[in-house]
């Protein structure tokens, strides 16, 4: 199972990925909701190993337990999951067919704005939860570089 | 003797040195010694009970949810109460395609009351909104042989 650190490490990784989805969010919002909920899965699992060494077994047993243990941050977890969800799993038919017609793009349902908000304000806060928690200079994103500016 | 039938028991005592022989309505026989049968009938009775803790729990989950969607019949298109690999999941399928966040709020919400309730825990109930769309769209996400319909007000 990965430490603590090899989780916030894969969580840093993932980030990378994402600012550059984000890049083209209009283009793929599905995707980017997809990576920035498994880049919160490494930080709720880092934040389990940090209080008593145990990992999940899958979704439902993390989800479960952030629901009882710490309903402030399924709230923000918990638009992730769905997004995710729908993003991976709600195909839409093919075009000319009825379903088409209802639901043809993840980016109907979830605009690329809304999805930007879930990365700069659910993913953030949850890594900021994260942080506080473990505090010791563990890093789920790289810091700034002077290029990348502020 | 301590195997007595009266008119309205028949009394196995633990300290009975015979088998018990069982027939079904099948006519099928056979038989146990008196402590595998008392270890049978324990077995029974726990079970028994925990299927009717688990069928009041599920009726807990089914009055929580009916009310939830009832409340919320004017955003709702459908709600469904699946149990699907292993798990119960509230679906709700919002009106109209793009996001409502308010109701998204709302059930998740639900779903954090839901955890909490003693009522219905330790039964595990996942949540999801779904955007407006149809049979088939719905199918591939949770098949409708799973999926058991949430009466609300409207449709």
């Amino acid at each position: 199972m990965p430490k603590l650190d090899a989780h916030a490490a894969l969580a840093r990784r993932t980030q990378i990925v994402l600012d550059r989805l984000l890049q083209t969010c209009d283009a793929n919002p599905e995707w980017v909701a997809t990576v920035a909920f498994y880049k919160a899965v490494h930080i709720v699992e880092a934040v389990f190993k940090h209080e008593d060494g145990s990992d999940s077994i899958d979704h439902g047993e993390r989800n479960q337990r952030l629901r009882q243990d710490h309903p402030d941050i399924w709230k923000l977890y918990a638009p992730l999951w769905m997004a995710s969800k729908i993003a991976r799993y709600l195909e839409c038919g093919e075009p000319g067919t009825p379903s088409h017609q209802t639901f043809s793009t993840f980016a109907q349902h979830r605009s690329p704005n809304q999805v930007r908000n879930l990365v700069a304000h659910n993913l953030r806060k949850i890594e900021q939860w994260a942080q506080g928690l473990i505090g010791g200079g563990i890093l789920f994103s790289d810091p700034p570089t002077a290029a990348s500016g502020p | 003797m301590a195997l007595t039938h009266t008119e309205q028991f028949i009394r196995i005592s633990h300290d009975d040195t015979r088998d018990v022989s069982f027939v079904s309505e099948d006519e099928n026989r056979f038989f146990l010694s008196v402590s595998e049968t008392i270890a049978a009938g324990r077995l029974h009775v726990r079970r028994r009970d925990y299927f009717n803790e688990v069928k009041d729990r599920i009726q807990a989950l089914q009055r929580r949810v009916a009310t939830w969607s009832k409340s919320h019949a004017a955003a709702i298109k459908a709600a469904y109460l699946s149990f699907h690999q292993g798990q119960f999941t509230f679906l709700v399928v919002q009106k109209g395609v793009p996001l409502n966040e308010q109701l998204e709020q709302d059930l998740i919400e639900l779903d954090i009351q839901l955890s909490q309730s003693l009522e219905v825990r330790p039964l595990v109930v996942e949540v999801m909104l779904l955007p407006e769309c149809d049979e088939d769209c719905l199918n591939t996400f949770i098949p409708k042989g799973d999926r058991r319909p949430v009466p609300h007000a409207e449709t």
